[in-house]
């Protein structure tokens, strides 16, 4: 009987408290620990898959707070990347060993779970080293991934719940908001995607206009563009079968993406100076591109094939985002004390921001997520936003307002100015249209990495997001 | 020539005769109403308040309303909301946010909305700061749109030219005067801080170029803190009657004499209001509420939620003697909650302008601060 009695109240310890064994103690680096609790751990789905958490807990009251998830891009990209240079409550500092707390935090107002996934990016692996994976696998194992989460801390079960990420999580959040939705355990409030990819078609098709407008192509170029991919005024830069309009579609392409422009933010300069789009470094082959653009094209695909053919000559493949300095982050997570104070497994790769092998492998299902949008919109309970840096030309903001535009819902306040404080002054922060339940913000100046680059702003638009306030 | 006399008098005696509405036809039915704002809808804003209405020259409708950013109270950040209507009320765009004053603790209030007839100006006076909690001192403000309220200028403090005053406009509309003693003239009236309560008016000979402040009707102890059942006008709606005079239809703040409105009527243009000139309505109780009045084609119309106690039953009244009198039917709008409210008509002088007025007001099932309501009112029972 007081066996029973004393079962049950070790089940109910265990099923009521978060996980102690995944609680950080200690993190190096930071001249002061925090005042707040933070986990770092696996989430065990799929029988074989293993993926690294870190969910730092609310600054204010996690009780009331929301859950917020985040998840960063590629596909193959780790959110790491996101704790530790975007949003988080300590950010990395150049040296690679010391983080500095972040007054933007957005644990300030809410507790964050910091995603890595698919299996085999960053401290992320599966048993059988298989990182072959698509959209749908994506979605669904980032499904199991919350439904371990809410296992491991119930106590946050009842809480408001956001799915938010940015790049190609514009393709992981709404795929996977699809199946969270269908569980009424999970108390889903919305989704935000922060320069989103969320149709190639757009986002190809609008960069040409980004592209010229900013000076970047010339008269010439742009009256081949109009002369050889448009008729009537529409113009098709995506899959145009048209010779002469692929051919001067590369030379967007190549000036976009090759010429040592950031094109994660056109007026910041290039971490690394002007480098080339593929390289060697070390004995590896290294690459700098995700993949999104103008995948259509017959240079784009025998690109593709030969870069593949180059891949398998070598023993290792580095993927590194373009004009991205992710040496800070590679050397402070793979320190051993740090990876010790994360609980992470030693059967977990060496980190890296972004995966190669999980981005060369990867099944590109969706080419756009406007069935998806559509769904959620249509449930009428779930508030969705849509945020752009409007210098940013991994994913334009253009591409992403016609996309917006594109879901053809009701328009509830017209397109506006929106003003946030500095801390100095009132400032534009960008541009807002509000739709029912959905908004499209661009974050005026900033590029790919919105927190990054504009912190306050970035904080006070995820604010009123989470917090239902006019934007 | 005797001949072309008689004509032209004859002329004038039938566009004067048109003018005026058949009175013993009156008969005013809710013809169409719609929801412009739902509090927590359109920009996740918390709570729409204080409903404005005009027409334009072009012949649009224009209702804007306080879009209170993080609460329903008074104090605290806002938008000017706008929609317009370019059918007579049976469409209107989506919310526009024509003032955003960021996350001012005492942000904007609404707000008097007037046109100027002569250059076709749509002006809305308001003021920031106006409880001057956490900030000193407070502004009136003022934007215009030249292109029938579609884009609007910047905002203009007018604290220059009259000092820096609490002054709450409205919240209503204001008048431009149709008829001497000083025609042309813009006059838009409010109300002062609680203890230096009273109603103003500012008054424009230059279509809105310069403001100097007119009239006042000072509290009773002026810049002392009232109590009950003292003098002490307050918000306030002002017409035009056909002789030239300014009547101004006020809130009794204090419920001083009655639970009724206080009615003062200016005879030189906005420039006094002389005791002499006021009188209270006890046919109009009245809850202490902003309220709506209206003059057209000689018949004076009144909206307000018609109850000594509560902000419920708003009623639709009408008077064919300027007010000094009231018809006995009246005709009730919405039953329920139902707080500010404020009307206006088309004056293009065809028979569809002439048959409707428009009400918008504040209307709720359980607080009246839910939602804000247009009705289209057609003054001859539909027929």
């Amino acid at each position: 009987m007081h066996l029973v009695l004393v079962c049950l109240l070790l089940g109910l310890l265990e099923t009521f408290g978060a996980p102690d064994a995944d609680e950080v103690k200690y993190l190096p680096g930071l001249s002061k620990q925090p005042s707040f609790r933070h986990y770092s751990g696996y989430f065990n789905v799929a029988d074989n898959k293993h993926l690294h958490y870190w969910f730092v807990e609310s600054q204010k009251d996690p009780v009331s707070s929301p859950v917020v998830l985040w998840l960063n891009g590629g596909p193959g990209c780790s959110s790491m990347d996101g704790l530790l240079t975007e949003h988080g409550p300590f950010l990395i500092q150049d040296d690679g060993a010391t983080l500095e707390y972040n007054p933007y935090a957005w644990n300030k107002i809410a507790n964050v779970l910091y995603l890595e996934s698919p299996a085999g990016v960053g401290f992320s692996y599966s048993d059988d080293k298989q990182y072959t994976t698509n959209d749908t696998e994506v979605a669904m194992n980032n499904y199991l991934a919350l439904k371990a989460f809410f296992q491991l801390f119930p106590e946050f079960s009842k809480n408001e719940f956001f799915l938010t990420g940015e790049s190609y999580g514009g393709i992981y959040i709404p795929t996977l908001a699809e199946i969270v939705m269908e569980d009424s355990s999970i108390n889903l409030k919305g989704i935000a995607v922060g320069n989103g990819l969320s149709s190639y078609e757009l986002n190809d098709n609008s960069l040409v206009y980004f592209a010229y407008y900013h000076g970047l192509l010339g008269t010439s170029l742009w009256n081949d563009l109009q002369k050889f991919c448009c008729k009537d005024g529409v113009c098709n830069f995506y899959d145009n079968q048209d010779v002469n309009c692929s051919s001067s579609v590369n030379t967007v392409q190549v000036i976009v993406y090759q010429s040592g422009l950031n094109m994660y933010n056109l007026y910041a300069p290039c971490p690394g100076g002007v480098g080339q789009r593929f390289g060697f470094e070390n004995g590896q082959f290294v690459i700098r591109d995700l993949g999104h653009h103008f995948i259509n094209h017959q240079w784009s695909k025998a690109q593709s094939e030969k870069m593949r053919g180059v891949v398998s000559l070598f023993k290792s493949t580095k993927l590194d985002p373009p004009c991205t300095n992710s040496t800070p982050s590679t050397l402070y997570l793979n320190n051993p004390l740090v990876k010790s104070a994360l609980h992470i497994s030693p059967n977990a790769l060496d980190w890296v921001i972004c995966s190669s092998e999980v981005n060369l492998n990867y099944n590109r299902l969706f080419m756009d997520v406007k069935k998806q949008y559509l769904k959620l919109l249509g449930a009428l309970k779930y508030r969705v936003l849509v945020y752009n840096g409007d210098v940013d030309m991994a994913c334009n903001f253009l591409g992403d307002e016609w996309f917006v535009e594109s879901l053809q819902q009701e328009v509830q306040v017209q397109r506006r100015p929106w003003i946030y404080f500095n801390g100095e002054s009132q400032q534009i922060g960008g541009f807002v249209k509000e739709f029912t339940n959905l908004a499209f913000i661009t974050v005026k100046g900033s590029g790919h990495m919105v927190p990054t680059d504009k912190p306050i702003a970035a904080f006070t638009m995820f604010s009123r997001f989470i917090t239902k306030q006019p934007y | 020539m005797d001949f072309i006399r008689q004509i032209g008098i004859l002329l004038g005696i039938a566009v004067l005769s048109s003018a005026r509405a058949d009175k013993t036809q009156i008969d005013p039915l809710i013809y169409e109403e719609q929801l412009l704002w739902v509090s927590g809808g359109a920009g996740q804003v918390n709570a729409y308040r204080i409903p404005l209405l005009t027409f334009t020259l072009r012949g649009s409708l224009l209702a804007f309303s306080e879009a209170r950013k993080m609460s329903s109270s008074d104090i605290g950040a806002k938008f000017i909301a706008l929609r317009r209507s370019t059918d007579r009320g049976a469409t209107w765009s989506p919310t526009s946010f024509i003032v955003d004053d960021g996350s001012l603790a005492d942000g904007l209030s609404l707000g008097s909305v007037v046109v100027d007839e002569e250059t076709g100006a749509v002006i809305i006076i308001y003021s920031l700061c106006f409880h001057q909690y956490q900030c000193s001192p407070s502004s009136t403000m003022m934007v215009q749109s030249l292109d029938d309220g579609f884009t609007w200028s910047v905002p203009r403090n007018l604290s220059i030219e009259l000092g820096v005053k609490s002054f709450a406009p409205g919240p209503g509309f204001g008048i431009q005067k149709r008829y001497p003693p000083s025609k042309g003239r813009l006059v838009v009236c409010g109300h002062g801080t609680i203890a230096g309560d009273g109603v103003f008016c500012i008054l424009s000979d230059d279509h809105g170029r310069s403001w100097r402040y007119g009239a006042a009707l000072k509290s009773i102890p002026y810049n002392q803190p009232k109590q009950d059942l003292d003098f002490n006008p307050d918000e306030c709606q002002p017409v035009e009657l056909e002789d030239g005079s300014i009547v101004i239809n006020v809130r009794n703040q204090n419920n001083y004499h009655c639970r009724c409105r206080i009615i003062v009527r200016s005879l030189d243009g906005g420039e006094s209001l002389p005791v002499e000139e006021l009188v209270f309505d006890k046919t109009l109780i009245d809850p202490v509420v902003a309220a709506g009045a209206l003059q057209k084609q000689g018949v004076m119309y009144f909206t307000n939620p018609s109850s000594t106690q509560h902000r419920v039953n708003l009623t639709l009244r009408w008077s064919f003697t300027d007010g000094k009198s009231w018809e006995k039917e009246a005709v009730q709008i919405w039953a329920g909650p139902s707080g500010y409210s404020t009307m206006t008509s088309l004056k293009g002088g065809s028979a569809e302008d002439n048959k409707y007025i428009f009400v918008v007001y504040e209307k709720g099932h359980k607080d009246y601060w839910e939602t804000i309501s247009f009705a289209k009112i057609h003054l001859y029972g539909g027929k």
